[in-house]
């Protein structure tokens, strides 16, 4: 059993999507509850495979057991699981929501077996050995995306599906286009072979390979909704339900950020150095332009999305620097962040379903009326804008020390006035929402929405608490992501 | 025959983008369809043009094409064909939604 122990997280969400679909059809409180026991199922799957990689075990696992480079193969390390286990958590929250949402319109629409077949892409993601079935498992991610994003029809969402698509699809037709190019020039489509291919390659290949390396950085940088390529997020993230756009924000962007860190430093090890600084430069920049584009609504969750731009962009920053110290930050924050991000998501559905508004501006006085939300939204919030003692304090904290350890002290600074920013737009809905006079109607809300947001903050709040620990382990798996040796070593055997 | 895939690649990715950029939602899918043909002629010629050949080695063949290219296309394929169809109901669906066609609605008639 604990051989086929790394390609479980893929096929789990499949069968649940199929039971769902097939023989719990009708039933929409079985369908819940079955897609609640699967996630914790899933979850469980994915600490064993933790156990089993985070010693520093590369796990790969030849489909149909063909020999590497020829096969199919997944592969997972201690990255791989970190990135499984986060989106599964993220999951679990936001279909604890979509239960207390009772939605039933929507849940009829078969919207569990889409959640599983979106999980079901992310996964695969994660777990990918090879550039073109990144590719295939980004299609199967962004069709339940499309699907999910506009799932109930309503005008809003469909106005946003269109944009969205379009530009998704665009981001895949380039994404094609790079593994054609890679495997006209190197003949291999294999991660770890490609590590010793494109260094290798000369002349006219040489040349294709980076050609397909520029495509590849545009391709991720749009799937992580980096500036200049973050046009299509906001109004896609902010449209459909408030469980949905949770997870999207928390979890769908981050796929971009896993592909660069995957990809650049396994398979094109070259051009890496250049890749870097062009991230650097675009993630400062994503910061500033993300959290400005913030400060200046007052829908709450287009608000967020725009929160998303920017945080993205420390990511970028942190992970362009390419030394240990910088990607481990990469990791802390995105672990950070995905949860803090999809928490405050969450809150933003409760605020809307509470008072019936979406913008700050006509909700007041939450303070008195939800104590319980204030006391969530205050730890998620300034965690989220990188205040001690909450886990957004020790992310940056990580980010600006490895900043300055690479001396990049123009970027590192802007990093830390980003945060000032972030801040200030925290301050904002705050301000507006929580503090003032009650205005409006108060309608009650489903104990359960609580219990996902209290689920997502007592995470963000033990990644503070056990902070040492939790960076120790972002190191580890940093120090395996640089270097790609051990994966060519642990896919094509010894001696090659 | 290289030279002719590579005029009718180029074609097919120029007249694609040109129909993405344009505004109608019908005319962008068709410009995705093109562009998809595009990908997918560059990924065989990718694979090395040779005429005549089998994709499958055998004693007797004295060369063979190169049948991943052709595995890759037709998984491309696959999923060209799902993402258009769903394209295509969506912007029926946004149509009857809206009464409009663009896929930039102007901003007075956003919510």
């Amino acid at each position: 059993m604990s051989a086929h122990l790394p390609i479980l997280p893929i096929l789990w969400p499949l069968a649940t999507a199929v039971v769902l679909l097939l023989v719990l059809r009708r039933s929409v409180a079985a369908q819940r509850a079955f897609s609640l026991v699967s996630v914790l199922g899933l979850i469980a799957v994915e600490v064993a495979l933790l156990g089993r990689l985070s010693g520093g075990e590369i796990a790969v696992y030849r489909l149909g057991n063909w020999e590497a480079p020829f096969g199919i193969l997944l592969m997972a390390d201690r990255l791989s699981t970190i990135m499984l286990l986060l989106a599964s958590v993220t999951a679990l929250a936001a279909l604890l929501f979509a239960v207390g949402e009772r939605d039933e319109r929507r849940e009829r629409l078969h919207f569990y077996p889409l959640f599983q077949f979106l999980l079901l892409g992310l996964n695969g993601a994660f777990l990918t050995g090879d550039i073109f079935n990144l590719f295939v498992w980004y299609e199967v991610t962004l069709i339940a995306t499309y699907a999910l994003l506009t799932l109930g029809s309503e005008a809003r969402q469909l106005r946003a599906g269109l944009p969205f698509l379009a530009l998704n699809l665009a981001g895949s037709t380039l994404f094609l286009t790079a593994v054609g190019l890679i495997y006209g020039a190197t003949g291999t489509l294999n991660l770890a072979q490609l590590s010793v291919l494109t260094a290798a390659a000369t002349g006219a290949s040489a040349v294709v390979v980076q050609v397909a390396a520029v495509l590849l950085v545009v391709v991720f940088c749009l799937k992580a909704a980096l500036f200049p390529l973050y046009f299509w997020m906001p109004d896609g993230y902010s449209a459909p339900p408030a469980a949905v756009s949770a997870f999207f924000g928390g979890v769908a962007t981050k796929v971009g950020i896993y592909s660069l860190l995957r990809v650049f430093p396994l398979a094109f090890p070259e051009q890496s150095p250049v890749v870097g600084e062009v991230l650097m430069a675009v993630g400062v920049v994503s910061m500033l332009v993300g959290v400005w584009g913030a400060v200046c609504q007052t829908e709450i969750r287009r608000l967020l999305s725009f929160h998303i731009v920017s945080q993205v962009g420390y990511l970028a920053f942190a992970l362009g620097l390419l030394t240990e110290a910088g990607v481990a930050a990469a990791i802390f924050y995105m672990v950070h962040y995905t949860v803090v991000k999809c928490a405050l998501f969450l809150i933003a559905g409760v605020m809307e379903r509470v008072t019936g508004q979406t913008s700050v501006k006509k909700i007041g006085g939450l303070l008195e009326s939800a104590p319980a939300l204030a006391a969530l939204f205050f730890v998620a919030g300034l965690s989220l804008a990188g205040l001690p003692p909450w886990s957004g304090f020790f992310a940056k904290l990580a980010v600006v020390m490895a900043g300055f350890e690479r001396r990049e002290f123009l970027y590192t600074g802007i990093a830390v006035l980003t945060g000032l920013f972030t801040l200030f737009s925290m301050m904002k809905i705050w301000h507006q929402s929580f503090w003032g006079e009650p205005a409006g109607e108060r309608r009650a809300v489903p104990r359960v929405m609580y219990g996902a947001v209290t689920l997502l903050v007592a995470f963000s709040v033990i990644f503070a608490a056990a902070f040492q620990p939790v960076q120790a382990f972002a190191r580890l798996a940093a120090a395996q992501l640089l270097a790609p040796d051990r994966y060519v070593r642990a896919v094509l055997g010894e001696g090659r | 025959m290289e030279l002719l895939m590579a005029l009718a690649i180029g074609t097919l990715f120029g007249a694609g983008l040109y129909l993405c950029l344009r505004r109608r939602t019908i005319q962008v899918v068709l410009g995705f369809a093109l562009l998809g043909h595009a990908v997918n002629l560059l990924i065989l010629s990718m694979g090395g043009l040779r005429h005549g050949q089998p994709p499958l080695v055998s004693a007797a063949a004295t060369g063979y094409a190169d049948p991943l290219v052709q595995a890759l296309i037709l998984t491309a394929i696959v999923i060209g064909f799902g993402v258009t169809a769903f394209l295509l109901v969506l912007a029926y669906r946004s149509y009857q939604e809206t009464g409009s066609d663009e896929v930039n609605l102007p901003e007075d008639q956003h919510p």
